[in-house]
């Protein structure tokens, strides 16, 4: 891109962004127009429920009307978006295992030491398997099992195919700490899916030694 | 490097640079090791199932009642 061209995308990012400081309508719309179905589904695909999509939805664009003052201008407004519906995603999270009690989902779990499900060479390969098929149920009740961040952090990375200065950004953590837990992420999301499976269709499997 | 150790590699570094001396001893054991293979084939899968369920659009009535909270209109 050219200089003349960044200074005019920049100046009129700027200019974007002061009308919608001064409380400008048509700037609003435009923005809760361009974001409103990238922060749905990123609800959609943390809560796996269209009413807290909604609730996250909602909850973000009056959190933009209310801090708008607080963005700065040096970071990319999509980013700052982002951070808020996610933030909210995570209250969500957090409210409905509270509702359903399950309080030791709140902590990290440490499985530094958690062993690989490794597939029977004669057994069916139940990921094959999933994808010929409708696999909603199998995959939601193993992101259900993910401790929160690491849910987050996977949706963020593997999902919504951000960068890591941006996970940084919206999440305040390290790329060290992103890098680890989206390790973790995969992995048990992998084991959750196993098992899942293996409870649905009896799937056989042994574990690595 | 033993089959545990190998497979931290892989989960922490699938995105790295396939040139990098780790990512090439990655490749080296992942072609003589069919356990491994299958444990990364099936990481990938996991992300790909993900990724399979689309997008939604914006259903109107949720459009509605987002406009209605932020008065805007419809």
């Amino acid at each position: 891109m050219d200089e003349t061209k960044q200074n005019h995308d920049s100046a009129s990012k700027q200019e974007f962004v002061s009308r919608l400081r001064q409380g400008d309508r048509s700037a609003f719309r435009k923005l809760v127009e361009t974001y409103q179905d990238k922060v749905y589904n990123l609800g959609l695909k943390i809560l796996w429920n269209r009413e807290d999509a909604e609730d996250v939805l909602q909850e973000t664009f009056l959190k933009v009307v209310d801090k708008i003052d607080s963005f700065r201008e040096e970071s990319d407004i999509g980013t700052w978006i982002y951070r808020i519906a996610t933030n909210a995603a995570l209250m969500k999270l957090r409210e409905r295992r509270r509702q359903r009690g399950h309080l030791a989902d709140l902590a990290e779990v440490d499985n530094h030491d958690i062993k690989p499900t490794r597939l029977a060479p004669d057994a069916p390969n139940p990921f094959d398997e999933l994808l010929q098929k409708e696999s909603r149920e199998i995959l939601e009740k193993a992101i259900d099992a993910l401790p929160d961040i690491y849910r987050v952090v996977f949706v963020l990375k593997d999902i919504e195919n951000l960068s890591t200065d941006e996970i940084a950004q919206i999440l305040g953590l390290t790329h060290e700490a992103i890098y680890s837990r989206l390790k973790r992420a995969r992995m048990q999301l992998r084991e959750a899916v196993l098992a899942a499976y293996k409870e649905k269709e009896g799937a056989r499997n042994y574990v690595m030694s | 490097m033993s089959c545990h150790e190998m497979l931290e590699k892989i989960c922490a570094d699938l995105k790295e640079d396939i040139d990098s001396e780790v990512c090439q001893e990655v490749k080296r054991h992942l072609e003589s090791c069919p356990d491994c293979r299958a444990y990364v084939d099936s990481l990938k899968k996991t992300v790909y199932l993900y990724r399979k369920i689309p997008d939604e659009k914006l259903p109107d009535e949720v459009q509605e009642r987002l406009y209605k909270t932020l008065k805007l209109k419809v």
